[in-house]
C-alpha cells in the first residue's frame, strides 16, 4: 500500500466490481488459434507487401542520404555535406516588396525552431546568403565553430552556389562580414569560384575594411598582417604586386603600411604607388603626401608628389610645399590646404 | 528427446499459466473495454503472444498484464477511430456503456458505469492499483507516465467517485 493513497478512500466501494468468468470454450479457442498461428507463417501476399514496403523504405533512406541543395527546385535545402551533422532545412522567401529586402523562413527540422531573416543575416547555426536563387543559398556553421570549417566539406557545386549567392547578397548591398570571411577562406584553398567571386568584389569598389581584408586572405591564401610579412623579403619577386594590393584592398591597415612604404621604397614603386593613389582619386592621402613632400630631397620626386597632390585637388593645390623643420605657420600653403581637405 | 522433453515441460507449463491467469487478465480486459468477446479475443491474443516469446519473458503475470492492456488500448483506440470515421459526434466510444447483464447487483452496476465513465488513463490506473496491486511507480512504468500524473489521475478518480456517490444519495 502506497502512503497517502487517494485511492484507499473508495478502496472497498469499488472493490463491488462485477467478475466475469471465462466462457467454457475458452481454452478450445486458444489451442486453435495456437495451432494456427504458430509457428507464425507469412503469406506470400503478407511477404510481398512488406518488402514492398521496405524496398520504398531503402529508396526513401537512399534519396534522403544522397539529396544534395540545388537538385530539388522546391525541396528543403539540406546541408548533407557536413561531417556529423545531420541538418535539414527549409527555406522559403516570405515578402518582397519592390527595392524592400526579402526575407527567409527557415526552419531548423531538427530542433523545430523556425527563424525568419534577410540576405546576410547570421543567426544561429546559418547564414541567409542569397534567398533569390533556386533553391535559395545558405551556408551552415556548426555552433562553436567557423563558418569556413563547416563549409570545407561542401561539394564543389554548393561551393558555386554559395559564391554566386555572396555576390548577388554584395549587389543588393548585403553582405556579412562572416560570408567574406568564408569565401576567403575558399579562395585561400584554392576554389577558383572563389576567387572570382573576390575579384569581381575587389572591382566593384566601395568595400569595407573588412572586405578588403577578406578579399587580401582569399587572394593570397594570408590575411593583410601576413601579406606585409611578405613584403619584408625584398627578393620576393611578387613583392611589388603584394604592396600595390595591400594598398588596394588592405583598409586601414593597408594605408598606413603603403605610407611607411612610401619612404623607403624605391623610386618606381613610389611611382607607381603614387600613380595609384592619384588613380583612385584617394584624397584621404593628401596629409600623407604632404608629410612626404616636406621631407622629400629629391626633386623629381618632389615634383611628381606636387602633381599628384595638384590632380587629387583638381588643382587647387599649387604651391610647393617643402616648407623649412618647424615652419608651417605661414599663411598661404597652409590655407590652401585647409582649403583643399575640406572638400 | 530432449528437445521433445523439454517442450512437453514448456506446454504443460503454459496450460497451467493460462488457467492460473485467465480468469484474472479476462476480468482486466473485460473491465477496460466493457465487452465480453472481445475481452476474451484480447486475452487469447495476449496468451498466443506470450507462447511464442516466452523464453524471452522474465515475469509472465507482469508481462501478461501488459499485454491485455496494450491490446485493450489498441481495440479502443481502433473504436474511437471508427466512430469518428462514421461521424459519431461524440466520440465516446472508448467509454460506450458496456452490456450489463441482468444478473447483476446494484452495486456491481454501479460500479462498471463509473469505471466506464472515466477516461482511458484513469480507468488503466484504478485498474492497475486497485485490481491488480500495482504500486504507483510500477503503475507510471508501466503506462509509461510520470508517478506525479499518475497520482493527479488517482485524486480525480476519488473525487470523481465521491461526487458521484454524492449525487445518487
Amino acid at each position: 500500500m502506497t502512503a497517502g493513497d487517494p485511492l484507499d478512500e473508495i478502496r472497498d466501494e469499488l472493490s463491488n466490481a462485477p467478475v466475469v468468468a471465462a466462457s467454457d470454450g475458452f481454452e478450445d479457442a486458444l489451442w486453435k488459434r495456437l495451432r494456427n498461428e504458430s509457428p507464425r507463417q507469412v503469406s506470400p501476399r503478407r511477404y510481398f507487401q512488406i518488402a514492398g514496403i521496405a524496398a520504398v523504405v531503402i529508396v526513401m533512406v537512399a534519396a534522403w542520404a544522397t539529396w544534395r541543395p540545388g537538385e530539388s527546385p522546391t525541396g528543403p535545402l539540406e546541408a548533407s555535406g557536413i561531417q556529423g551533422l545531420a541538418m535539414k532545412l527549409s527555406v522559403a522567401v516570405l515578402e518582397k516588396n519592390g527595392s524592400a529586402p526579402a526575407l527567409a523562413m527557415i526552419q531548423d527540422h531538427r530542433s523545430g525552431q523556425t527563424t525568419v531573416c534577410g540576405i546576410g543575416d547570421t543567426v544561429a547555426e546559418f547564414t541567409v546568403v542569397n534567398i533569390e536563387s533556386d533553391p535559395p543559398v545558405v551556408f551552415l556553421r556548426r555552433e562553436g565553430e567557423a563558418a569556413s570549417e563547416a563549409c570545407a566539406v561542401l561539394t564543389d557545386d554548393e561551393i558555386s552556389a554559395c559564391s554566386r549567392g555572396i555576390l548577388a547578397a554584395a549587389s543588393a548591398g548585403r553582405v556579412s562580414k562572416e560570408c567574406l570571411r568564408w569565401l576567403s577562406y575558399q579562395a585561400s584553398r584554392g576554389r577558383e569560384v572563389a576567387k572570382l567571386a573576390l575579384r569581381e568584389l575587389m572591382d566593384r569598389g566601395g568595400e569595407t575594411a573588412a572586405l578588403s581584408r577578406a578579399a587580401l586572405y582569399g587572394e593570397h591564401g594570408a590575411p593583410c598582417a601576413d601579406l606585409i610579412k611578405m613584403t619584408l623579403d625584398r627578393n620576393r619577386p611578387d613583392r611589388e604586386q603584394i604592396i600595390l594590393a595591400i594598398y588596394q584592398h588592405g583598409g586601414a591597415e593597408g594605408a598606413a603600411f603603403v605610407a611607411e612604404r612610401m619612404r623607403d621604397e624605391s623610386e618606381p614603386l613610389r611611382a607607381r604607388l603614387l600613380d595609384r593613389i592619384v588613380e583612385r582619386k584617394d584624397i584621404s592621402q593628401l596629409p600623407l603626401l604632404m608629410s612626404i613632400s616636406q621631407s622629400a630631397q629629391n626633386d623629381a620626386w618632389n615634383a611628381r608628389l606636387q602633381n599628384a597632390m595638384r590632380a587629387l585637388t583638381g588643382g587647387r593645390y599649387a604651391k610647393k610645399t617643402s616648407l623649412p623643420p618647424g615652419g608651417g605657420a605661414g599663411p598661404g600653403p597652409k590655407g590652401k590646404e585647409t582649403d583643399a581637405s575640406s572638400e | 528427446m530432449r528437445n521433445g522433453q523439454t517442450n512437453q515441460g514448456s506446454d504443460d507449463a503454459f496450460v497451467a499459466l493460462v488457467q492460473a491467469e485467465k480468469s484474472r487478465l479476462l476480468n482486466l480486459a473485460f473491465r477496460m473495454v466493457g465487452d465480453f468477446h472481445a475481452a476474451e479475443d484480447a486475452v487469447q491474443t495476449a496468451f498466443v503472444e506470450y507462447h511464442r516469446r516466452q523464453d524471452s519473458v522474465e515475469s509472465a503475470e507482469r508481462w501478461l498484464t501488459g499485454a491485455v492492456l496494450n491490446i485493450c488500448r489498441n481495440l479502443l483506440k481502433r473504436r474511437k477511430r471508427d466512430a469518428a470515421a462514421m461521424g459519431h459526434a461524440d466520440m465516446r466510444a472508448e467509454t460506450a456503456d458496456p452490456a450489463r447483464p441482468a444478473e447483476w447487483k446494484e452495486e456491481e452496476r454501479e460500479v462498471m458505469a463509473f469505471l466506464w465513465s472515466l477516461s482511458k488513463e484513469q480507468r488503466q490506473v484504478v485498474l492497475l492499483r486497485l485490481y491488480e496491486h500495482y504500486t504507483y511507480s510500477e503503475i507510471a512504468r508501466e503506462l509509461d507516465l510520470p508517478e506525479g500524473t499518475v497520482k493527479t489521475y488517482a485524486r480525480q478518480i476519488c473525487d470523481r467517485w465521491q461526487h458521484r456517490s454524492k449525487k445518487t444519495s
